[in-house]
């Protein structure tokens, strides 16, 4: 099935609603399609047989309905009976058989309360009752699941790993997700399209029946007729058989269907489909896996699938949930942008509003920072660097106090009050005096240039040993936190700093991702080149276009919408950069020669982009290579 | 015989289909009163919330007396306005009254919020984080209910103004939905520190 470009959610919806449809009618022509087979069986028997009228013609309308009433009650006791056993237990009950522990109405932790908070507003948006609520506290896996057969009934449980590892933005995502399971009736569905299945099978158990029969009465009797209901019951359990097959992958088809149908709704409800993008980002990294020995059985309700994904899982692959959301993104209906842009324009700063600090930064970089000269070929460059840098710099940043000094003097602050802070934090000693000498050569510095005198300070560090590592590492957290709030240059440096001296000691191989394609990191892609397309960008359509660029250099097709500036914080930064870092190197420089094309999409490399580049290179452990001429 | 049953069995399906009509414009007529409730509901959420978050802001803001006067002021404002809401839903001139107070309490308390960034004892107070969450869900529910009842507008007054149903539209009255005219509403409150 070709997925056809969805343009909204709505449409989504309704795409997902089409499809169902039809499988359902597919479904629905299994009972008269196998009362034929069975029609064809008996006739073939009884003209075997010779007992019957001779020259029994192959269509008959009495032999039809025989064999049509025949397979109904067969089919129909068979399904009334999985209806029955699978429908014992309920929402409740499967969600305690899976270890889960439900959440009180008023929550002891904060942790508790924030979800019941989201499920609440979630059922709000969709208009439900209040779901009853689990959690599976001791899964670390992120999943989740909905069950119950009527809306007021409903049972949502999350595992301890959604409440851990996801943010408020993605478990609401999830969330809704789940809750439109609800709305949509989803498990009843199911429930009786496995009930139809099971059905079928009890046709292929009418079959072992007679085929045991047919064989026993050969052997007793020693008389014809017997072989004749073998061969009619090993028929019938082929086709019984067939039949469950079939009726199961169209039954998975279905449930593929409600999975993309939910991702749709929640979308609508949380106008955010980024996020639950985001949330199925990370259960590529995290994983989805429920441990309980009883998961098996609620394989089909959880929110991802716990198997590679094939044509008989009940899940899509999360990379093509993962596009079609963030296609949904993309051309969001007018809701939708009303609340963007409220996110986006929490800060056109009255005096008293100090705005989020890293939109700060990037309006900073935008705004103060004038286009680098064009960059020479990149030896000259370094060599013009180093002699332009002041002699006591250069000098200081080759002996480890020194280039000690010299990081904590690049973090001071030019405000005074601040710097004040600052160096009340790095105490009278010789450390503070240094750095203070340290600070008058380096004002002189452009700002581009002092990266460079980072790379020439850290071999230097070298010589340091781990607890000083450490405590310097701790004491630049803290300078360049001591205003309040870290700028997007602090975070940069911080970053670079840290990962050189990760380096230096003994640090850990990077976790091993599951990331090898492009289509899994698309979440991540997007943040970091939304990042380096607001970091140049004076405008929104001008960030549009580098993203744009971004993405073309990707070489992926289509457009992303611009990632809001709430939604780019550091720690996500961090963690975005973690999961690039650990995906292969073909990757890596993939991704960094579109950060690039990001960062030049307006013709000018800012200073405030050379660093972000400068700590997605670092990060992702790919030399950068020289900037494209002119 | 035959052809005054045929005419009786017309008749008896026009007025199902009549009773089937008019219970469905009814039916979401009344889903978008009960939406309107929940915004009403989740309004007052937030009006309940905000003098407890004053509170426990007070003993930490000594000299931003002004900013946390204006919420009180604002939050007062805003309850008149939702009573009078209420007491007529859907009516254009109480919604644009009752979406103008709620904008300027949004802007209040996101004036709040921005001043309390500064204050580092007050974000590390418990009672705090547990207000800023409870805060934050309830814009969250705002929005959100906000959206449903708009979504429930839109599907009755398509409804009504679409072939079956508009012609019964002469006894169902179209709704308006919520829109946020005030510019400051549009700055969502920003909770996170």
């Amino acid at each position: 099935m070709a997925a056809r470009a969805t343009f909204d959610f709505f449409e989504a919806q309704r795409s997902a609603r089409r499809r169902t449809a039809l499988l359902l009618l597919y479904y629905l022509l299994a009972i008269p399609g196998v009362a034929v087979l069975v029609h064809l069986l008996l006739w073939l028997a009884i003209d075997l047989s010779g007992d019957g009228p001779v020259g029994l013609p192959v269509w008959s309308p009495d032999l039809f309905a025989g064999s049509l009433a025949f397979t109904g009650i067969v089919v129909g006791i068979g399904t009334l009976y999985h209806l029955w056993s699978l429908a014992s237990g309920g929402g409740e009950g499967l969600a305690r058989s899976l270890g889960g522990e439900p959440i009180p109405l008023q929550p002891v932790t904060e942790e508790d309360q924030r979800l019941r908070n989201v499920v609440e507003e979630m059922a709000i948006a969709s208009g439900l009752p209040v779901p009853t609520l689990y959690v599976l506290r001791g899964e670390t896996g992120i999943n989740a699941f909905a069950a119950g057969f009527a809306p007021d009934r409903a049972v949502v449980a999350v595992t301890g790993g959604c409440l851990t590892q996801l943010t408020r933005d993605e478990l609401q995502g999830v969330i809704g997700h789940e809750l439109s399971h609800v709305q949509n009736g989803d498990m009843r569905l199911n429930l009786r399209l496995l009930a139809l299945a099971g059905g079928l099978s009890a046709l292929a158990l009418v079959g072992r029946v007679l085929l045991q029969a047919g064989s026993s009465n050969d052997r007793k009797r020693d008389k014809g007729g017997g072989w004749q209901l073998a061969l009619f019951g090993l028929a019938l359990l082929v086709v019984g058989i067939i039949g469950a097959f079939f009726a199961d992958l169209i039954r998975a088809a279905v449930a593929r269907q409600r999975e993309y149908l939910a991702d749709a709704a929640s979308a609508q409800f949380t106008r955010n489909p980024a996020a639950l993008a985001g949330a199925l980002a990370k259960i590529a990294s995290v994983g989805s896996v429920v441990s309980s020995p009883m998961a098996p059985e609620a394989s089909h309700l959880l929110f991802a699938g716990g198997r590679p994904s094939s044509w008989l899982d009940d899940h899509p692959p999360p990379e093509s949930r993962i596009r079609r959301l963030l296609a949904l993104g993309e051309t969001a209906p007018l809701p939708a942008l009303v609340r963007t842009q409220a996110r986006a324009a929490t800060t056109p700063a009255p005096t008293a509003a100090a705005p989020p600090p890293l939109l700060a930064s990037l309006a900073g970089a935008a705004a103060l920072s004038p286009p680098p000269p064009a960059a020479p070929p990149r030896l000259a460059a370094a060599a013009t660097l180093i002699d332009a840098l002041p002699p006591e710099l250069a000098a200081a940043a080759r002996e480890p106090f020194g280039a000690r000094a010299l990081l904590c003097a690049v973090l001071l602050d030019a405000r005074a009050e601040v710097r004040a802070r600052q160096l009340a934090l790095l105490g009278p000693g010789p450390e503070g005096s240094e750095v203070v000498r340290l600070a008058g050569p380096l004002a002189a510095v452009e700002r581009t240039h002092r990266l460079a005198l980072l790379d020439l300070a850290l071999p230097a560090l070298g010589a340091l040993s781990a607890p000083q590592r450490e405590r310097l590492q701790g004491d630049l957290r803290r300078l360049a936190e001591a205003d309040g709030r870290l700028s997007l240059t602090e975070w940069v440096y911080l970053r670079v700093i840290a990962r050189r001296l990760d380096r230096l000691g003994t640090a850990g191989r990077p976790a091993r991702t599951l990331a090898f394609t492009v289509d899994q990191v698309v979440v991540e892609c997007r943040e970091l080149l939304g990042l380096l397309a607001r970091v140049g960008a004076s405008d929104e359509a001008a960030a549009q276009a580098a993203l744009d660029a971004g993405v073309a250099a990707l070489g992926l097709t289509g457009r992303w919408k611009l990632p809001a500036t709430a939604e780019l914080g550091f720690d996500r930064l961090d963690q975005v950069l973690s999961t690039l870092e650990a995906t292969p190197f073909k990757l890596r420089a993939r991704v960094l020669r579109a950060c690039q094309a990001c960062a030049a999409a307006d013709g000018a490399i800012t200073a405030g982009e050379t660093e972000v580049l400068r700590a997605v290179a670092d990060a992702l452990a790919v030399a950068r290579p020289p900037p494209p001429a002119g | 015989m035959i052809g005054f049953l045929v005419v009786v069995a017309l008749l008896a399906a026009v007025v199902v289909f009549v009773v089937g009509l008019y219970n469905g414009l009814v039916r979401l007529r009344n889903a978008s009163k009960n939406a309107f409730s929940q915004i009403d509901v989740q309004l007052k959420r937030r009006h309940d919330l905000i003098p407890n978050l004053v509170e426990t802001a007070k003993g930490y803001l000594k000299h931003e007396r002004e900013t946390l006067e204006a919420v009180v002021r604002a939050r007062n404002l805003a309850v008149t306005a939702t009573a009078a809401a209420a007491a007529a839903p859907g009516n254009p001139a109480a919604m644009k009254g009752l979406a103008g107070a709620e904008g300027a309490l949004g802007a209040s308390l996101s004036r709040l919020l921005a001043v309390a960034e500064s204050y580092p004892a007050l974000k590390a107070d418990q009672t705090m984080t547990r207000l800023m969450e409870e805060l934050s869900s309830t814009e969250n529910r705002i929005a959100f209910s906000r959206q449903a009842f708009n979504d429930a507008v839109m599907a009755y007054n398509t409804a009504r103004e679409t072939f079956p149903g508009m012609l019964l539209a002469g006894s169902f009255a179209a709704a308006a939905p919520f829109e946020i005219t005030d510019g400051a509403e549009r700055e969502a409150v920003k909770v996170a520190f």
